[in-house]
């Protein structure tokens, strides 16, 4: 029976590798493509275009930006900058601070409702009953405990992120300072925690003024931004308590953002994660698998923008061979 | 391919007898209609497979039944026939891992990954080391981006009997891990693949690895072996070509490009190799015309006519 299984298996082999799918042959666009880019890879740090990854907020739909950085960091997509919003904020300092996509891959797997903060439902209905808000202190606390008390001068890449003062409705953007209490106030969700006293503000989360902060990206020196956005669909979503209606108007804020700031980035990745609520954690592993997927269908078209935007680097190198 | 058609009859048939059913052999009611696919004649085995042939078998053929009628529709080449087939099949018996097995195959090829994925899922949640679900994941998730994920599956798949002596799959495991800059372990995994069979994909897929690992004289060579085995396999060309530009050997390059204008005198890529060697070399004019003419190639090559037009202006805003 061995014997038939293994000669099965072989006939089956054969048979299944010369279907269409098993032989990859590249098109003259592929071929070209994969040349320049690795030209422009190949090309020293001070004389390509600075190259500024911007990632989106999203709460729970925002780690699939660890996908999308998976699928970058295994093609050698050059990042010199970092900037993020929120959960974008969260997921950008781990890449500014030099992490491997797989630990991001397992510290996203661990992220529970209350890593940020105890949202158990008796925790929400004494909030709710003493008319007070939670403290986000623990999301500092577990950024800390991931890429240490660094501040922003002690990251690998120049970083940035986004937070709003609730008293002025300024954005305010941190690029120096701890990493762990800007990030923290950049995901502090209005309505849920308390803002956040820093620096004589009090501040929430910055995804209701900066969703996509491509600029914040430019103030740290991009020239060229690849933007991962992780928008919410909130058209799938009937509000039925407290939550999800605060959730359902950050959400409509960040879509009417994004649709503007998604054009000032020069290219976008766009997992499909519209359908996936601030709070659903269990579909982590689902979210950072769809940030895989819109990363792999958006590379291409990503590396053809950067090759065409860093042609007069290429000429310039060319010419002095 | 009809005997790689044939092939997979014979594979999935003792899989399905063999493997995962009690049936004996020497008792097969589809017997006739096994035959006559496996004679390449796969339009009358399915014409033989009515629903009343279907029917009429006992209870413990009716899924290999089921099984063989789908694959006789998708080596007729009747896809949307074969997909009704199989999916049918699979709603009757889904426990039947040669009707998931098929089904998802098809799915993949047909580009609809999103639906294969599940089925193989399901494959080898319910058989782990299953080889074809393990290979279907594989090609899906290198696909998808997840290269360790799909490494995993693709040595769980070559780990089976008999899996590990096909070049094809060796190849594609190569490929996977020159993705993952793995590129020691890719090269062995392509110089088994070429000890089993030398073909031309698996040269240039070596090619590419040799010079990933900095053996530029090797990764030419290997070319040359694949142009060899198949003169008309003007991807291997083109390579060469952009291979001698990032090497500075501007003539040879020029040269390569010029082969390929005299085989297809519209290819946008011999256009632009010619053009930039030209432009490195100085001839400005030589370049702008082959320059303008690879951007003419909007429709069938667009990056490149993108890539043309951009190098065309960094030529004009020299020229100024």
């Amino acid at each position: 029976m061995s014997r038939l299984r293994a000669a099965a298996a072989a006939a089956l082999a054969a048979a299944l590798a010369c279907s269409p799918a098993a032989a990859r042959s590249l098109s003259p666009d592929d071929l070209l493509r994969a040349h320049l880019f690795g030209e422009v890879r190949r090309l020293p740090a001070s004389e390509r275009p600075v190259v500024g990854l911007v990632l989106s907020a999203g709460a729970v739909r925002g780690l699939a930006h660890i996908g999308v950085i998976s699928v970058l960091q295994d093609a050698g997509f050059p990042i010199d900058v970092v900037a993020g919003t929120s959960m974008g904020a969260f997921v950008g300092a781990f890449e500014a601070s030099g992490m491997k996509a797989s630990r991001m891959r397992e510290i996203g797997s661990k992220v529970t409702l209350s890593s940020g903060s105890d949202l158990s439902k008796v925790r929400l209905v004494s909030m709710l009953l003493s008319d007070s808000l939670l403290s986000s202190a623990p999301m500092e606390a577990m950024l800390t405990s991931t890429i240490g008390e660094r501040r922003f001068d002690q990251l690998a890449k120049p970083f940035a992120c986004v937070a709003m003062d609730i008293r002025t409705g300024e954005k305010v953007v941190f690029r120096d300072g701890p990493v762990a209490t800007a990030v923290r106030a950049s995901a502090n969700l209005p309505g849920i925690f308390k803002p956040v006293a820093y620096r004589h503000r009090w501040l929430v989360d910055g995804g209701v003024v900066d969703y996509v902060p491509v600029d914040a990206a430019r103030l740290r020196g991009a020239q060229w931004v690849l933007a991962s956005v992780t928008e919410g669909d909130f058209t799938y979503t009937n509000p039925t308590n407290v939550l999800l209606a605060l959730e359902q108007v950050i959400d409509i804020r960040g879509s009417l953002l994004s649709r503007q700031q998604r054009r000032e980035a020069d290219a976008l990745i766009e997992p499909a994660v519209g359908d996936v609520s601030f709070y659903e954690t269990d579909r982590i592993q689902e979210v950072i698998a769809k940030g895989m997927i819109g990363a792999a269908r958006g590379l291409p078209a990503a590396q053809e923008s950067l090759v065409i935007f860093a042609m007069p680097q290429l000429w310039r190198r060319w010419s002095a061979r | 391919m009809r005997a790689a058609r044939a092939a997979l009859l014979a594979g999935s048939a003792m899989l399905a007898v063999g493997c995962f059913t009690r049936g004996s052999l020497a008792v097969d009611p589809l017997a006739p209609q096994r035959e006559l696919f496996e004679r390449g004649s796969f339009p009358q085995a399915a014409a033989e497979l009515t629903p009343e042939v279907l029917a009429r078998l006992p209870r413990r053929h009716r899924s290999a039944g089921h099984a063989l009628l789908a694959r006789s529709l998708e080596a007729s080449g009747r896809l949307d026939a074969a997909l009704s087939a199989y999916q049918y099949g699979e709603t009757l018996y889904p426990d039947n891992l040669e009707l998931a097995s098929g089904l998802a195959w098809l799915l993949h090829r047909q580009g609809l990954d999103d639906r294969a994925r599940p089925l193989f899922e399901r494959i080898v949640s319910i058989h782990p080391h299953n080889a074809s679900g393990n290979l279907g994941l594989a090609e899906i998730l290198r696909g998808q981006g997840d290269f360790a994920q799909a490494q995993v599956r693709f040595e769980t798949a070559l780990s089976e009997a008999g899996w590990a002596d096909n070049a094809d799959i060796q190849r594609d495991y190569a490929e996977l891990l020159a993705d993952r800059q793995l590129f020691e372990v890719a090269a062995r995994a392509a110089e088994k693949s070429l000890t089993l069979a030398r073909s031309p994909d698996t040269l240039i897929v070596t090619a590419r690895i040799a010079r990933q690992r900095g053996r530029l004289e090797e990764s030419y060579a290997l070319l040359a072996d694949a142009l060899a085995l198949d003169p008309a396999r003007d991807e291997a060309r083109r390579q060469k070509a952009l291979w001698l530009l990032e090497d500075g050997r501007l003539a040879d390059a020029t040269a390569e490009a010029e082969s390929l204008l005299a085989r297809g005198p519209g290819d946008a890529l011999a256009h632009w190799v010619r053009g930039v060697a030209r432009a490195r070399s100085g001839d400005f004019p030589g370049a702008r015309a082959d320059l303008g003419a690879a951007a003419a190639k909007r429709r069938d090559s667009p990056f490149i006519a993108r890539a043309a037009l951009a190098f065309l202006q960094e030529l004009h805003a020299a020229a100024d």
